[in-house]
């Protein structure tokens, strides 16, 4: 079937890349349509457009209608795509990069360190921390999020990394170890936490996008947009370190500063996506994996596809949190890990058939 | 006298402060093909990896006259491709693409020829019909041939707006069958001809005594010998540098070939 689909020449999947990322663009259209028009109010977006219309804005029910989808689910839908997307590149630049497909910014601990920036910045960042938090303004706690997360790449590259090879059990391991160590700096904190905080980090620590609002919407925002729009970039030289770093090198590739840019790109994303949803976990690895055996890894492909999908399928599994126990929420970090947890192992039972 | 593609003045490389080549100096010309041979542990493939730049060296080597350590990576790619002796991919590409990478070096491909320009480097090693399977499903023989044809994409003109270019294979036909061999050794050769370089390193003696215009034999890190094949290849320093029993087998029209000394006590008997 893929060779049917794939255009005149044997072996190039241009044409199915071409048509998946148009697939894309819709899918994600119709995502942003369900996330806007579900939730747990029953606000009527044709109510409130029809009274826009007839400048009947006084109303309090359209009053009510104007904050549910202007204040809450516009903000909420924005976040999700923007983190969906930034999660699922990140993924792909973190696979290229380590050269191996299991690595993803959740599984080797950099959304922990990330996650540790953030927890330390939202129980000091009145009292000890305060200074810094004048300084930083909004953007305080994805700076912090992403110092921690960067650090934390930073080390795992290092450890996991010899000479040439990343060795994926060293880089596995040494992510728990990063997130254990993660966990119990973030154990001291919640030691320090008022009820209040506890409450919050609690709830944030599953992963979710509640409380989304423009404030948050234009703190990570533009951080993560920055960030994947430098992953886009990199596509000739992720495409050449697929053949090894000596061989990138050899392809003109300057390896040291795309890797540079790539851990830095990598560790924003990350910190500025888990500093206003949490640890959303799986879509890094998800979202990746299933564009790569359809499209295949040709990264000027993969990289906007899996933006695509990321933020299509981060505004579905919200959908579904939102609505699923309503008028409660539950966490999305819940859902994403309930559907990335048997994913994995089925990428692991794969790879063992398939030996790569 | 042809201008030096590659130039190459008292190198030494070191790893881990072992000094693994140790001041080698060897000149490859536009037109000729030059082989390293030497036995394990001679430092031909540490040799390679300076003169590609993937390690650091003492001495000068300078390609088309410009320190290598002075031309961005970029500039590098775009004078001399390297093929490695074995490349793991980490993700699945199909034999198509993993060839286009060499077209990613974006090196003056009109991008109406790309296609064209794979298709013939495929055909070139003769895997004419392989460019819709994966990679990875390919034997090692064919995966270094695709290699091949990747190299031969990123240099597709053996000489790029009037310098030569430089072609460095790292034991091209240590996985291939004799018939492939072969044509490897005439695709390097073909290559000379139109105006590039080659650096090979070779383990077959033969080989590098039928192909190469000029042989650099390593010994222990060193330069032992240097020149045409016919002066070099001596039985007495092949027999000193490799410490092994060989005898020489003389065809009609002069060239000697390498064969174990047995083959003549076996002839004897």
């Amino acid at each position: 079937m893929t060779a049917e689909l794939a255009g005149p020449v044997a072996g190039d999947r241009t044409r199915l890349a071409q048509l998946t990322l148009a697939g894309l663009v819709l899918l994600l259209v119709a995502a942003a349509a369900l996330a806007l028009l579900t939730g747990a109010s029953d606000a009527s977006l044709p109510r409130l457009l029809s009274a826009w219309m007839a400048g009947a804005t006084d109303d309090p029910l359209v009053l009510r209608d104007q904050l549910v989808f202007l204040d809450i689910r516009l903000p909420r839908l924005l976040l999700g795509m923007l983190i969906g997307a930034g999660l699922a590149v990140s993924g792909v630049v973190m696979q290229g990069l380590f050269r191996n497909p299991l690595a993803d910014p959740g599984l080797v601990g950099v959304s922990s360190g990330a996650s540790l920036g953030a927890v330390v910045m939202i129980v000091l960042g009145g009292t000890a921390l305060a200074p810094l938090t004048a300084i930083l303004g909004i953007y305080s706690l994805q700076i912090s999020a992403f110092v921690t997360g960067l650090v934390t790449t930073l080390i795992l590259y290092q450890v996991a990394t010899r000479g040439t090879q990343t060795q994926i059990a060293t880089m596995l391991l040494a992510g728990i170890a990063i997130a254990a160590l993660a966990t119990a700096v973030m154990g001291v904190m919640v030691f320090l936490a008022s009820d209040s905080q506890l409450r919050d980090f609690t709830f944030w620590s599953m992963g979710s996008l509640a409380g989304s609002n423009w404030q948050k919407v234009q703190a990570s925002g533009p951080i993560i947009l920055i960030a994947v729009f430098c992953c886009m970039l990199l596509t000739r030289g992720l495409n050449a370190l697929t053949l090894g770093e000596a061989t990138a090198m050899h392809l003109g590739i300057p390896v040291q500063r795309l890797k540079r840019i790539a851990i830095v790109a990598v560790a924003a994303a990350t910190g500025a996506a888990v500093a206003v949803s949490g640890g959303i976990g799986f879509i890094g690895i998800i979202v990746p994996h299933l564009l790569r055996l359809v499209i295949g890894p040709d990264h000027k492909y993969l990289l906007p596809a899996s933006a695509l999908l990321g933020a299509a399928f981060l505004l579905v599994a919200d959908a579904v949190a939102r609505t699923i126990v309503a008028p409660a929420e539950l966490p999305i970090g819940i859902v994403t890990a309930a559907v990335g947890g048997p994913f994995f192992l089925w990428i692991l039972l794969r790879r063992r058939e398939l030996a790569w | 006298m042809v201008s030096p593609v590659l130039e190459v003045r008292g190198v030494s490389v070191a790893i881990e402060r072992k000094r693994i080549v140790e001041a080698v100096s060897v000149t490859a010309r536009a037109g000729e093909v030059l082989a390293i041979i030497g036995p394990n542990g001679s430092g031909k493939t540490t040799l390679m990896k300076a003169l590609s730049g993937e390690l650091e060296h003492q001495g000068d080597i300078a390609l088309n006259g410009r320190p290598l350590r002075t031309l961005p990576p970029r500039t590098a790619a775009t004078m001399r491709a390297v093929m490695p002796q074995a490349s793991v991919l980490s993700f699945p590409f199909t034999v198509r693409e993993v060839v286009r990478l060499g077209l990613s070096a974006g090196l003056g491909v009109p991008p109406a020829q790309r296609e064209a320009v794979v298709a013939a480097a495929l055909r070139r090693v003769d895997l004419a019909g392989f460019s819709g399977r994966m990679y990875q499903s390919l034997s090692g023989g064919e995966q270094q041939r695709v290699q091949l044809a990747r190299v031969l994409c990123q240099v597709w003109q053996p000489a790029f707006e009037g310098l030569p270019r430089l072609l460095l294979l790292d034991e091209p036909v240590s996985s291939l069958d004799i018939k492939h061999q072969l044509l490897v050794m005439e695709i390097a050769r073909g290559f000379a001809a139109a105006g590039g370089a080659v650096v090979a390193i070779l383990h077959d003696l033969n080989l590098a005594a039928l192909y190469a215009d000029q042989v650099l034999v390593m010994s222990e890190g060193r330069r032992a010998a240097c020149g045409a094949p016919a002066q070099v290849l001596d039985i007495a320093l092949v027999r000193e540098v490799f410490g092994c029993e060989l005898t020489t087998l003389q065809l009609p029209n002069g060239t000697s070939l390498f064969a174990p000394a047995v083959a003549t006590q076996l002839a004897a008997e």
